[in-house]
């Protein structure tokens, strides 16, 4: 037999691929909801104390424990003497107070700065401001969002680090700045690094953040699975607060997928369950010969969730149990074994009649199912 | 009842149901051209946990096409959907220099599966809008088409999130399987003959 006829076309054609190099905006998969990605993203970037609720505890106490000479005045200057308290400096204006501006609603705004735990820093008059200018007009200088961007700014975040007592809260007034911190596990990486890196405590507070929040199941599974190191890490420790103890695959499967959306691109499938297929193997460690024969069942039952009831899949593609064991023949590694029949009955027989669905659905989804 | 009625029908009417399996490197941009292709109605309302399946009616073909993909390892359990396959489309990130070399391995072991054998095989070099994009000709060497023998192949420049090319390889995939099954040239396996 000859070869047959072959052909290229790409865009070859200078008109089409002048109107091809008019190029678009970066490319964003369609079902990521950025605002929720934003704001994970800003979590992140805040120094996260254990608990979200121990954070806006101390949030309440920053708030209330501005010093009075640097408690923001309007607009521009009441920024900059807040950028200096935060960065432990003194704005040049500080012997003219602007105290009165900004009456502060907690009662303890009365009291005097220093009781501040670990954040604040005697102001002296021969440090230098330090702080860069460009911070815009933000609509409240003291408001949350104030002190989250100008944490974000600044670009070593050690002074904002612990509220605890480890740190001495005072620093002599001829150091303009604070020593650097020593490099310890817990303590926050300077901004650039950040991103690839997220603290344990960050990560335990963010995962704990999304279980139990009401954001969307489908959000969840986009930032989860996501290839970037962070959201690999997230995934692992928001996979490691399921318990899976003396449950079947399938169902340590559904109770995950309850949690977060497993839908869309095969690799963000697969590298979900590998990182479900572990812990399940850690927890279960006698029920399958290895962390790969789990990840391999697993990704089995989604596959046969998706053939058994996804519409679209056409019925002669439906499978039977023959087919089921004719597809998972020698997939039982190491050794290329066969799993054992009645399992995979069982399993079949499960899937057959429930179909994967996480009860955080719409009640009119649910009608339809 | 229903069923057989439109199998009459669309058999007056040429209209054919073809497997077509799309595969490619996480990131390729598999996903967005199944959905820039499906503008069908919508079958349900329900999503399912699971892999991405579409169908796309184009041009009296209906294609049902699997989103698949993923490790080597897990390639087995795919084999399921590679049975009575008749077109395979692959898809490349062209601006992803680094990896073309493992998409063309994963592309050989594809091509090389006696599931595909007769399938015809169009290539998608995605993403041609992008700076220092390869071009679909460099795309079709790194893939090493040439060598391929006794196929219909067929590399098409694509801007998937544009929708750019899609059509232009659909209409090239449905008219040669048209053309290949009227001249009695099989273009499917199924695991039996195997």
């Amino acid at each position: 037999m000859s070869r047959q006829q072959s052909s290229t076309n790409g865009f070859a054609d200078p008109a089409q691929s002048a109107l091809v190099a008019s190029s678009v905006g970066p490319y964003r998969p369609a079902n990521v909801d950025m605002r929720k990605m934003e704001m994970v993203r800003d979590m992140n970037d805040m120094q996260l104390q254990p608990s979200l609720k121990a954070h806006a505890q101390r949030l309440n106490t920053l708030r209330s424990n501005v010093p009075a000479e640097f408690r923001p005045g309007s607009g521009e200057q009441g920024i900059s003497n807040l950028s200096s308290w935060m960065t432990g400096t003194v704005p040049s204006s500080v012997a003219s107070s602007t105290q009165d501006a900004m009456p502060l609603d907690s009662p303890l705004a009365s009291q005097d700065g220093n009781n501040l735990t670990g954040v604040f820093h005697q102001p002296s008059d021969s440090m230098v401001h330090t702080m860069p200018e460009s911070s815009g007009r933000l609509p409240h200088p003291l408001s949350m969002s104030t002190i989250y961007s100008e944490n974000r700014q600044r670009s070593s975040p050690s002074d904002f680090r612990s509220s605890g007592a480890s740190e001495d809260p005072q620093v002599s007034s001829t150091e303009p700045f604070l020593p650097p911190p020593e490099p310890s596990a817990t303590s926050p990486t300077p901004l650039g690094s950040r991103r690839s890196s997220s603290t344990a405590a960050e990560l335990q507070v963010v995962a704990k953040f999304l279980r139990n929040s009401k954001i969307s199941l489908e959000t969840i599974g986009a930032i989860l699975g996501d290839s970037s190191p962070d959201s690999q890490q997230l995934l692992n420790v928001y996979t490691g607060m399921f318990n899976f103890q003396g449950l079947e695959i399938d169902e340590a499967l559904r109770n995950f997928l309850n949690s977060v959306w497993l839908q869309g691109e095969t690799q963000k499938i697969e590298r979900m369950l590998e990182v479900f297929a572990q812990h399940y193997y850690t927890q279960n460690p006698s029920v399958y010969n290895s962390m790969e024969a789990a990840r391999t069942m697993a990704y089995s039952l989604i596959m046969l969730n998706m053939n058994l009831h996804n519409p679209k899949v056409p019925r002669q593609d439906r499978m039977k149990l023959a087919d089921f064991f004719k597809q998972m023949r020698k997939m039982n590694v190491p050794g290329d074994e066969n799993f054992p029949e009645e399992l995979l009955e069982a399993l079949y027989n499960r899937r057959m009649v429930k179909r994967m669905l996480p009860f955080r659905t719409t009640r009119l989804q649910c009608f339809f199912q | 009842m229903g069923n057989t009625f439109r199998k009459m029908f669309d058999q007056l009417f040429g209209n054919r149901e073809m497997r077509v399996v799309m595969l490619g490197l996480d990131a390729a941009g598999k996903t967005t051209i199944l959905y820039k292709l499906h503008i069908g109605e919508i079958l349900s309302t329900v999503p399912t946990i699971g892999f991405n399946v579409e169908k796309v009616q184009y041009k009296n073909v209906l294609f049902t096409v699997w989103d698949v993909g993923g490790q080597e390892k897990l390639r087995p359990l795919w084999r399921h959907y590679f049975n009575n396959t008749d077109g395979l489309i692959y898809v490349v990130d062209s601006q992803d220099r680094e990896r073309v070399q493992k998409a063309a391995s994963e592309f050989k072991a594809i091509i090389d599966d006696p599931l595909m054998r007769h399938s015809a095989v169009l290539v998608f070099a995605n993403k041609q809008d992008l700076k220092g994009a390869l071009s679909t000709a460099e795309v079709c060497e790194a893939l090493g088409m040439s060598s391929l023998k006794n196929r219909k192949w067929h590399v098409q420049g694509a801007i998937a999130i544009r929708g750019e090319g899609l059509y232009e390889g659909l209409d090239w995939l449905a008219n040669t399987l048209k053309s290949m099954q009227r001249s009695g040239q099989i273009t499917s396996v199924t695991a039996a003959t195997r």
